[in-house]
């Protein structure tokens, strides 16, 4: 090889290997995929009794959110609107045994990825329930790229997973709006003297 | 009822007292949605409600003599779809368990604001305990008080207080596991 | 009213029964002795006109196309309220789990604080 060739090949190289470089930099960082795969729950659609199954992706959501005009829909949607995913497996099953730990692992197993953090761990040996709660947050630790929940107790496994940046406060005052009464919530009508006055239409 | 409704419902009920048929049918239209939706939530089955109400609205036009005003026309026809609907739920089989997959496409002129847990509730109310669904349906559909509510089911108020309260905690737990909660 | 309460409320709001109901309850009251000529096969005569067959016709083609046109737009209005009603189940069940989650934590620690007191 002339001192011609050698001059193209290296500078050939050099070119293919700064290529390589831009691209790597464009790609997100390795494991950083706030996406589950929780396509294999789907075998324990069979054996459950109820099953609450939802995938929005991006233009799911875009198009959910042009339909949340509602006063009741203000909350949501702002918890929505920048998200790029939102998927949920809820599994209820008549008795404690039809679901194994391998399913549970299968998805605790891809939340061991560096990229992830776990925030909430809690286990209660006398209801036999497990909460965990993971955050994938951006390199500079400050924005969150996605969420995932973990619940599993006997007779139920719920695997909710979020794709973008989600605001826990506002999703966690959820809970007793929308319809959703929070625990230990009492009626206070029926604690009122019988026969009291209530507006009538 | 407002007073200008019970003078029209007075006069109509006058006309029919002096013969007049074409007066049934515009007691049929005042009418027809409280008899069919006390039916309904108490079936949640359309061909089913509408079996009962045109039921209950043949029993008025045969009892038509006993009515004395128009309150107990309103009252006679709540206490009657109560008691066709229970007569009809009697027969049926056990409700199914209340899933998200079975909730139909929301209707194309559906009022409500949330229409899938507005859905899940009417599943579940009309899965209650047949005693205690009159109780809920009166309650939350008619607004009536306790008091009112003890005289059409002719139970007594304390009656009608228990299984209002077992009814509402019973809604609570499954609404609170149908949204993914802990039932505790 | 709890606000859930107001949820039932409008659960259990009136709803009106399928079109014709008072007809229905009118025609078992009724109960006619002797059935009147249906109307439907004098129209029946009346269309058999050509100029009428053609005016029909178009106006058929007009209403196919429209319908066709809101069905797409329903389709799509329809699919949009589905994500909308799945989207809010998703965050109701994310929200009562997040908060599970925590409550859980925090009866470990008051456990925790009660027992070195």
């Amino acid at each position: 090889m002339n001192a011609r060739q050698k001059n193209i090949r290296t500078s050939a190289l050099a070119t293919f290997f700064g290529a390589m470089l831009l691209g790597a930099f464009s790609l997100p960082a390795f494991g950083q995929n706030p996406r589950l795969d929780i396509k294999n729950l789907e075998a324990l659609s069979k054996k459950a009794s109820e099953v609450v199954d939802v995938n929005l992706d991006g233009p799911l959501l875009k198009l959910a959110s042009k339909f949340m005009t509602d006063e009741d829909d203000r909350e949501a949607l702002s918890i929505v609107k920048n998200l790029k995913g939102v998927y949920v497996k809820s599994f209820t099953f008549d008795q404690p045994g039809d679901y194994s730990q391998a399913d549970v692992d299968a998805i605790r197993s891809q939340l061991q990825a560096p990229a992830w953090s776990r925030i909430v761990s809690a286990r209660s040996k006398h209801d036999r329930e497990n909460a965990e709660i993971y955050l994938m947050t951006a390199a500079d630790g400050e924005s969150v790229l996605g969420m995932a929940i973990i619940c599993a107790e006997p007779t139920e496994f719920t695997v909710v997973n979020i794709v973008g940046p989600v605001d826990i406060d506002k999703l966690s005052q959820l809970e007793g709006k929308m319809g959703i009464p929070r625990l230990g919530e009492r009626d206070d009508e029926l604690h009122q003297k019988s026969g009291g006055h209530r507006a009538k239409p | 009822m407002t007073t200008s409704t019970l003078g029209r419902c007075e006069e109509v009920l006058g006309r029919l007292a002096r013969g007049d048929v074409s007066a049934f049918e515009e007691i049929v239209k005042e009418h027809q949605s409280m008899v069919f939706s006390i039916a309904y939530h108490f079936l949640h089955d359309r061909s089913l409600a509408e079996e009962a109400a045109q039921d209950v609205f043949l029993r008025l036009y045969q009892n038509l003599a006993s009515i004395v005003s128009p309150r107990h026309l309103v009252f006679w026809l709540r206490k009657v779809a109560c008691q066709r609907a229970l007569d009809m739920a009697r027969k049926l089989p056990k409700a199914p368990p209340v899933s998200l997959q079975d909730i139909a496409e929301p209707a194309a002129d559906s009022p409500d604001a949330d229409p899938l847990l507005s859905e899940g509730l009417r599943r579940m109310v009309a899965s209650l305990p047949k005693d205690a669904r009159a109780v809920i349906i009166l309650r939350y559909q008619e607004e009536l008080e306790l008091a009112e509510i003890a005289q059409i089911l002719d139970v007594p108020i304390n009656t009608v207080k228990s299984r209002l309260e077992r009814s509402l905690g019973i809604l609570r737990e499954k609404l609170h596991r149908w949204a993914g909660g802990t039932a505790r | 009213m709890n606000p859930w309460e107001e949820s039932l409320r409008e659960a259990l709001r009136r709803k009106a029964p399928p079109p014709g109901f008072a007809d229905r309850v009118l025609a078992r009251i009724r109960d006619l002795p002797a059935r009147e000529k249906r109307p439907w096969f004098r129209l029946r005569a009346f269309i058999a006109r050509p100029a009428l067959r053609w005016a029909a016709a178009v106006l058929c083609l007009v209403i196919a196309g429209s319908v066709a046109y809101r069905e797409r737009q329903e389709r799509q209005r329809r699919q949009g309220e589905i994500a909308r009603m799945q989207v809010k189940q998703a965050l109701r069940i994310a929200s009562v789990k997040l908060n599970a989650a925590r409550r859980m934590v925090q009866e470990v620690k008051q456990g925790t604080a009660q027992s070195r007191l």
